[in-house]
């Protein structure tokens, strides 16, 4: 290791005057201080080993997550659309069979309405009225 | 922003920002789960990074936010130190020298005022540029300047005055 022995450039680091790259220089090549400095530096940069993968696969297993949960959620909702679908298909099936079924009942009652069709030449006599009723007996 | 954007601009500033948040949460479990919540929060927000001038600084500010907050929420725990420097024995006398010396520029470092305190620790520890460190402290660059020049006197002074007074003692 070649010891820095530059006085001009150690006064400006420790005035706040230098840059980065003679920062990292100076301090990695000097001795007494400025190395005691450096064996602070490099002990405070310290940092667990794999930590960026770590923080990747954390990264990573919240996306599997979050694909599951959107996964999850589009499979209720499709199954929520197929239910309604279906619902809505029973519904107007149910109301068609009604619709017929009153149309059955609606041509029975027209046929049993004109096979007790009234008699034209039917005599009415009013037995009695009032504001309310009128009563009519047929002979 | 793309994945492998993302690791190379982002993701690899995690090392540099772990050291900012061990020293704000004073222990190393905490300092990693608030790297991991910086850095999810970040992939979350990703597109908005890419409108970002300093990415650096930014993630800094993130991350000190994100410690911030946990200081909020959390009374500070008890500081872990390395285990390679806690058990000593008479072979590490190299190692027990550099930890000594570890323990006594921190309680230097400890004891300027917060905003040279900050300034120091961001340019000497994370190794960032005035610009990074101006924004990070919401300052200029030119009193940036300042605060590490005043602050980096000050631990000098107080360096050789220990290694005087050791090297008195010695003799």
């Amino acid at each position: 290791m070649k010891l820095f022995n530059d006085n001009k450039i150690t006064e400006q680091f420790w005035n706040g005057e230098t840059s980065l790259s003679e920062e990292k220089d100076l301090l990695e090549n000097s001795d007494g201080i400025e190395k005691a400095y450096n064996d602070f530096i490099l002990y405070k940069r310290k940092t667990p080993s794999e930590l960026e993968n770590t923080i990747w696969k954390a990264i990573e297993g919240k996306k599997r997550r979050q694909i599951r949960i959107f996964s999850l959620t589009g499979i209720a909702a499709s199954i929520l659309v197929l239910v309604g679908v279906f619902g809505m298909l029973k519904y107007q099936e149910r109301q068609r069979e009604l619709e017929i079924q009153f149309a059955l009942i609606e041509q029975t009652l027209q046929h049993a309405a004109s096979e007790v069709a009234v008699e034209e030449d039917a005599v009415e006599t009013i037995l009695y009225t009032d504001e309310l009723i009128t009563i009519v007996a047929e002979n | 922003m793309t994945e492998k954007e993302f690791k190379i601009q982002v993701l690899s500033l995690s090392k540099n920002v772990y050291p900012m948040a061990r020293r704000m949460l004073l222990s190393d479990d905490l300092a990693r789960d608030a790297v991991q919540q910086c850095m999810m929060k970040l992939w979350e927000n990703r597109k908005q990074l890419e409108t970002c001038t300093n990415i650096k600084a930014f993630v800094f500010k993130v991350a000190k936010n994100i410690c911030l907050d946990e200081l909020k929420r959390k009374k500070p725990v008890v500081f872990d130190e390395p285990s390679n420097y806690v058990h000593l024995t008479p072979q590490h006398n190299d190692q027990h020298e550099k930890n000594e010396t570890v323990k006594i520029i921190q309680s230097i470092i400890d004891q300027l005022p917060a905003n040279q305190r900050e300034a120091i620790q961001l340019r000497d520890i994370d190794g960032l540029d005035y610009e990074e460190i101006a924004e990070i402290l919401d300052t200029d660059v030119a009193y940036t300047r300042v605060l590490l020049s005043r602050a980096r006197k000050s631990v000098k002074e107080k360096i050789e005055k220990i290694y005087a007074y050791e090297a008195v003692q010695r003799q």
